[in-house]
């Protein structure tokens, strides 16, 4: 059995498993700052980060890990630093998925507020997915695509046809600065490179690879803005209320009305794809933390140490959505294109000589 | 020994993780997923909500669950709360029932003619924000309380709430005979660029019924025969509920109300009337006719003076005649030229009805003021306030018959 994540994975993984984490509370925050331009902003982030997917799936033909490549630039001990660093952002951009799945499973799945408890096997799993090597990711996706295939597709054919296409009309209504302003405080949702940077050397890199990342992710890119259409078609002027928008657009097909709410099949499948990607994070944070301290500690222990951390700031917060959610996606929201855009670009110099880089 | 202690220090995470795993899956799998007990729960059906003095009541009709041993008795309960604020009105049912009120099961929201006075997104606001409630409930306005509506013993049906939501049927509104809407299609009319909206209208009509409770009759839909009584005849007034007129909303403020024949017309505007009636009179012989297609529309043109163009398009069919006809008349069921002329002009002197309500109550029924920001906000700047009153309609009205 291969210890590295095929091609196939990584294309499995941005095509179908990374763009359901975008359909949550990302449509109703892009609606907040954008209005019936919420597509532009958008695309604006999905191209950016396509080409940092490429340029980061190009750095894997070394085949040497991100720490390995950090280690020979710099030293073990200022790689460990950078990693222990890489841990805390990974754990940081953990943090609103986690709320966000959170209050997904309190506002859909459940009737009337629940407590904070029922999200606690949450975390049973999360722990035993992080004291697991990076390479399982790929099994997981291999499982994971088709389900996300099929729920996300029978969740636009059940809402498409109640969709209001002109209501997207007129574009660039909202003013460049709320564009702008959307782009920014969205950059939460858009972590993906950051996440491939750590696959870096763990993939099996293949002639190719890097187009056929970024066409997957393109694939994935262009789901959710149709999805995004969909969805402020549906809700118009009141999609700004609308959270946990892919439980609720399915709900007006006049079948539905008949037979009951049968979407829940897919929101459920959905809701189960989502549970793993919420994940991603913390696995990458708990691997960053054992490549950074070595053979030193258990990776049960650093899983134990990331989802403690998690769950406790999950406990402090949970009353406190609204302020958490300014915190992360407004006035700490430059964190993220620091590691999500700057970091993946610096990083395509490690290990070059000069001449390399002239011929290059 | 050492060994042992050593192999047991290696397992300790994994015997730890395991027993922190079962114990958590015990806590959730002992919680009863988080839900309410059913026998403790006031499952929302109907709710009324009227303005008073102080701020608001709200009437509500809830399922009575029984055991299956239990004598069924279909009535259901009602319960009353009354505060500043809707939610108030909840909590105080809460407070003095002990019933925890559900509205995920609310399927219909009246308000009390009152409450359309001002703007009636005060209440309307809670079954918004509520993130448990959908929002496809539908919506309606009464003729004098909700509560009055509520409590009505209806004619036909268990509840009046039953009632209420049966005439609300997909195939009464195909009939054009109704139009009604949601509380989401209400709330983005409300919060759009036309600021504007409609609900059905609800009268309360008594209907005579005198019920024999004595001998071997049953109450309505029951099963048990629990309204038998030793003899003697009691009288319940009964009701049968119509909502063949539109009240119509500017800014949530109910500003005009559609009589049957404009609603009608506005159905058939919309274009998705099938097998509604229409009656016309010819030669002194009144005919019933059968809408077999229906295509309408309303449009802006802005392209001079601004123009609303307004068309309906039907195909019919003769269904009926007052008087005996000869047998190849009722084989063909075919429509004269005289009888399409005659519901052409009905149709039009509706049409035309229907745009004077419109331009008196500035409702902005067909969207006019959000298709022009959709197309062009400069210009909806410019005529936003003025659009209605300067828009020329534009009438084309053509019935034919089934060939």
């Amino acid at each position: 059995m291969s210890n590295k994540i095929s091609v196939r994975q990584l294309c499995f993984f941005l095509a179908f498993v990374a763009p359901v984490g975008k359909i949550v509370l990302l449509p109703s925050r892009l609606v907040h700052f954008a209005k019936n331009d919420l597509l532009l902003p958008a695309a604006l982030q999905f191209a950016l980060q396509a080409g940092i997917v490429f340029l980061v799936v190009l750095l894997s033909r070394k085949g040497e890990t991100l720490y390995e490549l950090l280690r020979n630039a710099f030293g073990k001990v200022v790689a460990s630093i950078l990693f222990v660093l890489f841990a805390c952002f990974f754990l940081f951009a953990a943090l609103y998925p986690v709320q966000e799945q959170k209050l997904l499973v309190q506002s859909v799945f459940y009737d009337t507020l629940p407590s904070l408890f029922v999200f606690a096997p949450f975390f049973v799993l999360s722990a035993y997915l992080c004291a697991k090597p990076l390479f399982v990711c790929g099994r997981t996706w291999d499982a994971l695509a088709p389900l996300s295939t099929v729920a996300f597709a029978g969740l636009m054919i059940l809402s498409a046809g109640e969709a209001d296409f002109g209501a997207l009309q007129p574009a660039g209504a909202s003013g460049f600065p709320a564009i702008l302003k959307a782009f920014a405080y969205t950059s939460n949702w858009f972590c993906d490179s950051a996440f491939l940077l750590l696959l870096t050397g763990r993939l099996e890199y293949r002639k190719g690879m890097a187009w056929k990342a970024l066409l997957s992710y393109l694939a994935g890119a262009l789901a959710v803005l149709f999805f995004l259409a969909v969805y402020y078609g549906i809700f118009s002027d009141i999609a700004v209320r609308q959270s946990f928008a892919f439980a609720k657009i399915s709900k007006y097909f006049s079948a539905v009305s008949v037979l009951g709410r049968v979407d829940y099949l897919f929101i459920y499948l959905l809701g189960l794809v989502m549970t793993f990607y919420c994940v991603v994070p913390l696995q990458a944070s708990a691997t960053c933390l054992r490549e950074a301290f070595g053979e030193r500690g258990k990776p049960a222990l650093y899983s134990v140490a990331v989802n403690a951390a998690v769950l406790l700031v999950v406990i402090f917060t949970d009353l406190r959505f609204l302020s958490f959610q300014e915190t992360v996606t407004v006035k700490l929201f430059w964190i993220f294109p620091l590691f999500t855009v700057l970091v993946p670009l610096l990083c395509l110099f490690l290990g070059r000589s000069r001449r390399e880089k002239i011929l290059r | 020994m050492k060994k042992f202690y050593a192999d047991a220090i290696r397992r300790l995470p994994i015997r730890l993780y395991l027993l922190v795993a079962a114990v958590v899956c015990f806590a959730f799998f002992s919680n009863d997923f988080g839900l309410v007990d059913i026998q403790k729960t006031a499952l929302i059906l109907a709710a009324g909500v009227d303005r008073t003095q102080s701020g608001f009541t709200l009437t509500a009709q809830i399922a009575n669950p029984k055991g299956s041993g239990a004598q069924q008795d279909n009535s259901g309960l009602i319960l009353k709360g009354s505060g500043k604020t809707v939610s108030d009105c909840v909590a105080q049912i809460y407070a003095e029932t002990g019933w925890v009120p559900k509205l995920i099961y609310c399927d219909l929201v009246v308000l009390g003619r009152e409450t359309a006075q001002t703007d009636v997104f005060d209440c309307l606001d809670f079954f918004l924000r509520n993130e448990y409630m959908s929002d496809s409930c539908l919506l309606a306005l009464c003729e004098g309380s909700a509560e009055e509506l509520i409590l009505s013993s209806s004619a036909a049906d268990d509840t009046s709430a039953d009632a209420v939501s049966k005439i609300f049927s997909e195939a009464a509104e195909k009939s054009g005979k109704l139009s009604k809407t949601t509380l989401k299609e209400f709330s983005i009319g409300y919060y759009g660029a036309s600021q504007s909206g409609f609900m059905p209208f609800l009268r309360a009509v008594p209907a005579e019924e005198t019920q024999n409770s004595g001998g071997s009759s049953e109450s309505a839909g029951g099963s048990g025969g629990s309204s038998e009584s030793a003899g003697g005849a009691s009288r319940k007034e009964t009701f049968v509920y119509l909502a063949q007129e539109t009240a119509l909303f500017l800014r949530g403020v109910m500003v005009g109300l559609l009589s049957p024949e404009e609603t009608f017309a506005y159905r058939l505007l919309s274009g998705d009337v099938y097998s509604g009636m229409l009656s016309v009179a010819v030669d002194g012989e009144d005919l019933s006719l059968t809408v077999l297609k229906n295509d309408g529309d309303a449009s802006l043109d802005m392209k001079a003076a601004p123009k609303a163009k307004l068309s309906v398009q039907l195909t019919v069919r003769l269904y009926d005649r007052d008087k005996a006809s000869p047998i190849e008349d009722v084989a063909l069921s075919e429509t004269t030229d005289k009888a399409q002329k005659a519901a052409e002009e009905l149709l039009s002197s509706y049409v035309g009805s229907l745009w004077e309500k419109i331009r008196q109550s500035q409702c902005d029924l067909f969207l006019f003021r959000r298709s022009l920001y959709r197309s062009s906000p400069k210009k909806f700047r410019e005529w936003d306030s003025t659009l209605l009153n300067a828009l020329r309609p534009e009438t084309q009205i053509s019935v034919r018959g089934v060939e």
